[in-house]
């Protein structure tokens, strides 16, 4: 990573001011006057800096401010303070300069012309974006067919499934070549198949063509398999931020020691002490232990278990990722509030 | 505004050029056509609608004149004049201003955002989203009801003094209403309720200019002529091509309507207009990109 950062954001802030709803006919009339609004912190305080050809997943619960930050990255809404740079341009100041040079998919729009067949839009947007002809049928051919469009390029986009439909938006957003994608919930409503292929795209572009992705996603295969790294958005704030090893190091410690006794036993098992760990579940002869890896390691707890109750068999399961980036949002709202 | 520059890799850098706004326009537009003529048996029906109630109305005004034979000193093929240039206007403008009119939805679907995601200017892009192919008809029965006052023979002259004056009131009426689609655009960023309000002034406005302003109580006509300027879409251009005196004084300083400084005044007026639209847009924009209000 050399020169300047692709993206760099310093304490970028964005609140919504929406008319007060009030109850009855009284808070209805009330909604009339002006000054009675809510205002909405979406966003309160993001900073980063996303280097050329970094991938990284925004994560964060629903509504914790991920697609406001994308929007004002993207020069579609000004914040109400802080600053931005996106490949040296100030988003909101250079819209349509910006514009040229990313690539935008939001997963619960289109850019896409509706009645038109798919083929006819990604020609608009050839004209749109001021794309030469030849660069746009390389584009087409080659995104076209990681992305398997040909079978429907000629059927109108409202009667394309959400999975086609999401992959003619992939290739839209990638026929001018940006230099940085950013794509909000890509991948939502597609099947096993249609997400890998769209991993596969985004892995090669940021390794081929040095890309780089700042994507958010409620996906966590999405993270696993493509996120070096993750900011964690929550209540408009980073709260986290770094590679996926250490978010697994982080928050999870917490495995599971899962032991089939040969005999009988005591529920929970007496005189069992070891420091980190404890008994959370049992079903006759099956217990399951939790241990935190960072007081005890997986050996220790076992020969311990073992010394006093002979065992038949064990397995040892880590957290899954769903429930790793689960604990780390359940740590990541105490932070925020507190 | 850079140029095109291209960087290393053969891409073009800087925003989309002005000078290729036109043959953009030219694409968007017919994708907009070629999307409404997806659905043929409505095209047809709403193509038929809109002809038929424009039509009825002309026939109903028609029949009114058939029997008083004039309207407050407006002889019917002054009336048919002045209703054909507030239809032509009308016409034009929604045919490219129909965009502005069906942002309200657009702003609610949350559709807006996608508009701003791409690097064409935003009033341009409004612009193109919405191109009503059947406003030709519209146009047509404007350009009926001016034939039909013309070969009535009633009207003072008809040379190429009066048809340049008629081209030029229907391309300032035009303007006029087209800002005032604009204006009802602006208001979609404040609220997405305000649409009824703004079909009061655009299509409620078109139906007022059909009638003869002097006819209106004074504050009606006041607000006609100062506040959304509706005397001059037809009225005062027509009483320079009918040589009628301003009896009812809508022009101030007793200008003369057929002298140059009525000519003049008509398309500064329309541009004036646009010119408060083009700034009411911007408020607008500003407001729902959250840039401070
Ligand atoms: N146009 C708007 N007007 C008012 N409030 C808004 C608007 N857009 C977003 N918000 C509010 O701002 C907050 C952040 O919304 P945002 O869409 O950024 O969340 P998100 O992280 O993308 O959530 P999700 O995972 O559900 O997509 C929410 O409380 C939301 O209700
Ligand atoms: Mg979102």
């Amino acid at each position: 990573m050399t020169g300047a950062p692709t993206i760099e954001v310093h304490g970028l802030r964005k609140a919504f001011r929406r008319k007060a709803s009030r109850p009855g006919v009284l808070g209805a009339l009330r909604g009339w006057l002006p000054g009675d609004v809510d205002v909405v912190p979406a966003v309160r305080e993001v900073s980063l800096r996303v280097g050329r050809g970094e991938l990284v997943g925004v994560l964060g619960p629903n509504g914790a401010g991920k697609s406001t930050t994308v929007k004002m990255l993207t020069g579609i809404l000004w914040p109400d303070g802080g600053e931005a740079r996106v490949l040296g341009l100030v988003p909101w100041r250079s819209r349509r300069e910006l514009a040229r040079r990313i690539g935008v998919v939001f997963g619960q729009r289109t850019q896409l012309w509706w009645d038109l067949p798919l083929r006819d839009s990604l020609d608009l947007l050839r004209h749109v974006y001021g794309v030469a002809a030849a660069r746009f049928a390389g584009n087409l051919a080659a995104y076209g067919e990681q992305l398997g469009l040909g079978e429907f390029l000629h059927v109108p986009v409202r009667q394309l499934s959400l999975g086609q439909r999401m992959r003619g938006e992939l290739v839209a957003a990638l026929l001018h070549d940006p230099e940085v994608l950013f794509l909000d919930e890509p991948t939502i409503g597609l099947d096993v198949v249609a997400k890998g292929r769209i991993r596969d795209v985004l892995r090669g572009l940021v390794a081929d063509r040095g890309v780089t992705v700042l994507l958010t996603t409620h996906d966590m295969a999405d993270v696993a398999s493509l996120c070096d790294r993750i900011v964690l958005i929550d209540h408009g704030q980073v709260v986290h931020d770094g590679p996926l090893a250490g978010v697994r190091a982080r928050f999870g410690r917490e495995c599971t020691l899962v032991v089939d006794l040969a005999e009988e036993a005591p529920e929970p098992l007496g005189a069992l002490v070891v420091p980190g760990a404890r008994e959370v579940r049992a079903r006759g002869r099956r217990r399951w232990l939790e241990f935190d890896r960072s007081m005890t390691s997986a050996s220790d707890l076992v020969a311990a278990v073992a010394s006093r109750y002979p065992l038949a068999d064990l397995a040892i399961e880590e957290p899954g990722i769903e429930e790793v980036i689960g604990r780390m949002y359940a740590a990541g709202s105490g932070a925020a509030r507190g | 505004m850079s140029g095109q520059v291209r960087d290393a890799g053969g891409r073009v850098a800087g925003p989309v050029p002005y000078r290729s706004l036109p043959r953009l326009y030219a694409r968007l537009a017919g994708a907009t056509v070629r999307s409404q003529l997806q659905y043929r048996w409505s095209f047809a029906l709403y193509a038929l609608g809109v002809f038929g109630a424009n039509g009825f109305e002309f026939l109903a005004l028609l029949v009114l004149l058939g029997q008083v034979p004039s309207l407050g000193g407006w002889s019917a093929p002054e009336v048919a004049l002045l209703w054909g240039m507030s239809t032509m206007s009308f016409a034009v403008a929604e045919a490219f201003g129909g965009g502005f009119e069906k942002l309200h939805m657009v702003v609610r679907a949350g559709a807006f955002d996608q508009v701003l995601a791409r690097p064409l200017p935003v009033f341009f892009q409004v612009m193109t989203s919405q191109v009503e192919a059947h406003r030709a008809g519209r146009l047509a029965q404007g350009l009926v009801a001016v034939a039909f006052a013309v070969s009535g023979g009633s009207l003072p002259a008809w040379g190429a003094d009066e048809v340049a004056r008629l081209l030029g009131a229907v391309l300032s009426g035009a303007v006029i209403f087209f800002a005032t689609f604009v204006i009802g655009g602006a208001w979609a960023f404040v609220t997405v309720d305000a649409s009824e309000v703004v079909n009061a002034f655009t299509y409620g406005g078109a139906t007022l200019a059909c009638s003869p302003l002097d006819l209106l109580a004074v504050p009606v006509r006041r607000a006609a002529t100062w506040v959304f300027p509706l005397a001059f879409v037809n009225y005062v251009p027509a009483l320079a091509i009918l040589h009628r005196p301003d009896a009812a004084g809508i022009l101030p300083l007793s200008i003369d309507p057929s002298g140059p400084l009525a000519t003049l005044l008509v398309p500064a007026v329309a541009l004036a207009y646009l010119g408060v639209a083009s700034l009411a847009w911007r408020a607008g924009l500003r407001r729902y990109q959250g840039a401070g209000s």
